[in-house]
């Protein structure tokens, strides 16, 4: 096939990474790409070069989950949290919201290895965790005698649990809707934001909105999201396990799965 | 932190929405604390009606000459002003100074008079929160067993002098002791319920859980003396009040005991729920590959972090969670008509389905009546011979509807002469049907293609097999 041939079909693979509703076992055409990478080392290397192009990494390229692109906070297609959630008093809960719907339909670390694994997360349960580590924290705090005052200049400096616990979870409105800046009302905001990206599926309103995981967005919190976020803590100089768990061990480089795997930013937690 | 409750005498004044200024709020604030920490137990809270309900009663009691509506209006008012409804996060912040390194710094100080909380059904519930039992029983940072203790050797002193009064007062403060101590001791177990792999079985929960129910087993078996005692005075009083007071005595003394045993069952069983846990979580088979424990090694440790220090990290993450996506151009005409735009009233569809509102606008009629007639009077020239849709065509453009209607005769036309051809028309009154057919003629025309259809009207056959058409076309 020709040079001009690869290049296309590279791009339509890429414009396919695009569409993250869009899965391979849906379309034969995204199959068939998906496949080629695989068989054809020349093929995902040429795609890998095309993402750099555009300032974006290939997490995986995946039977099930098709193309997974990653992208910097610094490229314009980074989807930052301020894009969808407009009242900046609710984007740090917004943004934590993102973070516990993984920690909860990933609890268990193995979650995240296993490829059959679907997480099940509901909008209370998401808040309820949350708030259950917000309560273990004001018992230490208070055990410890914390003050749990911040300056008045500097409301920012409010610990990121305190801020939590302040919002009501939910709210009385007098239309009976959710208040819309209750916990449980951005935590299904985030929700929806993620199935409408693929990256969760709704399987039920029960709960206040029940989603299952997708197996792109396991490979993206596994391979991406968690991996950064640990080596920007640590950059931060927060030691973890401190209660007496196994301390964290730096990933071995991945020996099976796809083969752009080395490609990801994942065994780099100092990066 | 009685502050709050304070404000609402202060504000009562400044509303324009009528003469509040009679009512006493601090009472009717007490009023609404002291409900919520009555009606909440171990798992669920007051639900705003009930509140809102119990206020406007007390309201009724100070100014029974207003009516219903008003009393029902003060109380929610109070109770809005409780809950701090209107600010981002419901609640409220106190300015204090400390003196850090001989510089004075004011810190803010936050807390909640009354928490929403959902309910087992979702729905909004209140619980009164440590500091508003603390501005009812007007204690702050006090041990809590110690106290519970010294409200029943209180309560006990004045049942045994007879002075009923007081202890009927004594009494309903050692109930809302043990609402306290029941609310102190579910936080400390559901801590404990979710993180197991933190929790020290011998040196915490053991330690807590005896401590609760020896407590419980005091407190049960002094109420239990005070009720006895109590009886006796019922038994012996020649006073006429006494046994009235003696029986309310009673009955709040009974909640108590209630509300202990249901915090004991609750104590036993966490035993069980702690090895149910431990089974769930603590053995199950290491991973093969570590990876990221999102909860403990990202969601905690960040949850320790300041807002400042977090939100570049967790907006990270986000944005490391979700697909990239195609960056939206501005472009400057839509920017400027955003700019210009009203704000969105609600930025949220949680929960609600808005049913939209179509206007009443009247369809169209694509064809007016007279085109209809029009259409009808020619097909009518159809014989047994047969007529060419060319033919019609040229007679119907020759038709002067006027206006709009000459355009789009034609359409009409060949519309209807298309629908015979798929299901010829029978005519009750005539018993004749009417039917296109085609043969190799093609159309000659500006606007259509296609075959020039031949429209005939034929007599019925012998057979009538025709009902299955004979309506399926008229428009």
């Amino acid at each position: 096939m020709s040079d001009i041939d690869d290049t296309a079909a590279v791009s339509r693979l890429l414009s396919f990474g695009f569409r993250p509703g869009l899965t391979p076992p849906r379309n034969a055409e995204y199959a068939t790409l998906v496949q080629r990478c695989h068989t054809e080392p020349a093929f995902a290397q040429r795609l890998h070069a095309a993402a750099r192009g555009f300032d974006l990494t290939v997490v995986a390229v995946n039977a099930r989950a098709g193309l997974v692109l990653g992208a910097t906070a610094e490229t314009h297609f980074a989807a930052s949290v301020a894009e969808h959630i407009t009242k900046p008093a609710d984007r740090p809960i917004a943004a934590l919201a993102h973070l516990a719907i993984a920690a909860l339909a990933f609890y268990r670390p193995e979650d995240l290895d296993d490829e059959v694994h679907v997480g099940r997360v509901t909008v209370r349960h998401v808040d309820e965790m949350v708030e259950h580590a917000t309560t273990e924290l004001e018992r230490r705090a208070i055990e410890a005698g914390d003050d749990d005052g911040v300056p008045a200049d500097q409301p920012d400096l409010i610990q990121l649990w305190r801020y939590y616990q302040r919002r009501n979870p939910v709210g009385l409105t007098d239309d009976d809707r959710a208040h819309s800046k209750s916990r449980r009302a951005i935590i299904k905001r985030v929700a929806e934001y993620l199935t409408n990206n693929g990256m969760l599926r709704r399987a039920s309103t029960e709960n206040g909105g029940t989603y299952t995981t997708t197996a792109r967005y396991q490979i993206q919190v596994r391979e991406l999201a968690g991996q950064k976020m640990l080596g920007e803590l640590a950059a931060l100089g927060v030691t973890v396990a401190a209660d007496g768990k196994p301390t964290f061990t730096t990933p071995e480089p991945q020996s099976s799965g796809t083969p752009d795997a080395a490609s990801a930013p994942s065994a780099d937690p100092g990066a | 932190m009685a502050a709050p409750v304070l404000d609402l005498e202060r504000r009562k004044a400044l509303l324009t929405s009528g003469d509040w200024a009679p009512y006493q709020m601090e009472e009717l604030a007490l009023a609404a604390i002291d409900t919520v920490t009555l009606r909440m137990d171990f798992d669920d809270g007051a639900q705003h009606e009930d509140v809102v309900a119990a206020v406007a009663r007390v309201a009724e009691l100070q100014m029974p000459q207003r009516d219903r509506d008003e009393h029902v209006d003060v109380a929610r008012w109070v109770l809005d002003n409780l809950v701090n409804v209107g600010t981002v996060d419901r609640g409220f912040n106190h300015v204090y100074g400390v003196v850090v390194d001989d510089a004075y710094t004011s810190h803010i100080y936050s807390f909640k008079l009354l928490r929403e909380v959902a309910g087992p059904d979702g729905k909004p519930r209140l619980r009164a929160s440590n500091e508003a039992i603390a501005v009812l029983v007007g204690a702050v940072d006090i041990d809590i067993a110690s106290e519970q203790v010294a409200a029943d050797a209180k309560l006990e002193a004045l049942v045994g002098r007879g002075r009923l009064v007081d202890a009927h007062r004594a009494a309903e403060m050692a109930l809302r002791r043990t609402v306290q101590y029941a609310e102190h001791i579910r936080t400390q177990l559901e801590g404990m319920r979710r993180d197991i792999r933190s929790v020290d079985w011998i040196g915490d929960v053991q330690h807590v859980q005896t401590e609760a129910l020896d407590h419980i087993e005091e407190r049960i078996k002094a109420e239990s003396t005070i009720k006895d005692n109590l009886v006796q005075i019922m038994e012996n009083s020649t006073e006429d009040a006494a046994p009235g007071q003696a029986a309310e005595l009673i009955e709040i003394l009974d909640e108590c005991l209630q509300r202990h045993a249901a915090l004991q069952t609750n104590l036993q069983e966490i035993g069980d729920r702690f090895r149910a846990e431990q089974e769930r979580q603590t053995f199950v088979p290491p991973p093969r590959r570590s990876y990221v424990d999102i909860g403990r090694q990202l969601l905690e440790p960040v949850l320790c972090l300041s807002t400042e220090q977090a939100y570049p990290l967790i907006d990270e993450f986000a944005t490391a969670a979700v697909p990239p996506h195609r960056p939206t151009v501005i472009y400057l005409p839509d920017l400027v008509a955003n700019l210009m735009a009203l704000p969105a009233e609600h930025d949220s569809d949680d929960n609600l389905i808005i049913d939209p509102i179509f206007g009443d606008r009247g369809d169209d009629d694509t064809f007016s009546d007279q085109q209809y007639a029009a259409v009808e009077s020619l097909l009518r020239r159809a014989d047994a011979d047969g007529i060419r849709l060319s033919t019609l065509l040229t007679l119907a453009r020759g038709t002067d509807m006027g206006g709009t209607g000459r355009g789009r005769i034609d359409h009409l036309l060949a519309l209807h002469v298309l629908g015979l051809f798929g299901a010829p028309r029978h005519s009750p009154e005539t018993d004749t049907i009417l039917a296109a057919s085609a043969d190799a003629r093609t159309l000659d025309d500006e606007t259509f293609a296609g075959n020039d259809l031949l429209l005939t009207r034929y007599s019925v056959p012998i057979f009538p097999s025709n009902d299955d058409a004979t309506e399926a076309d008229r428009a």
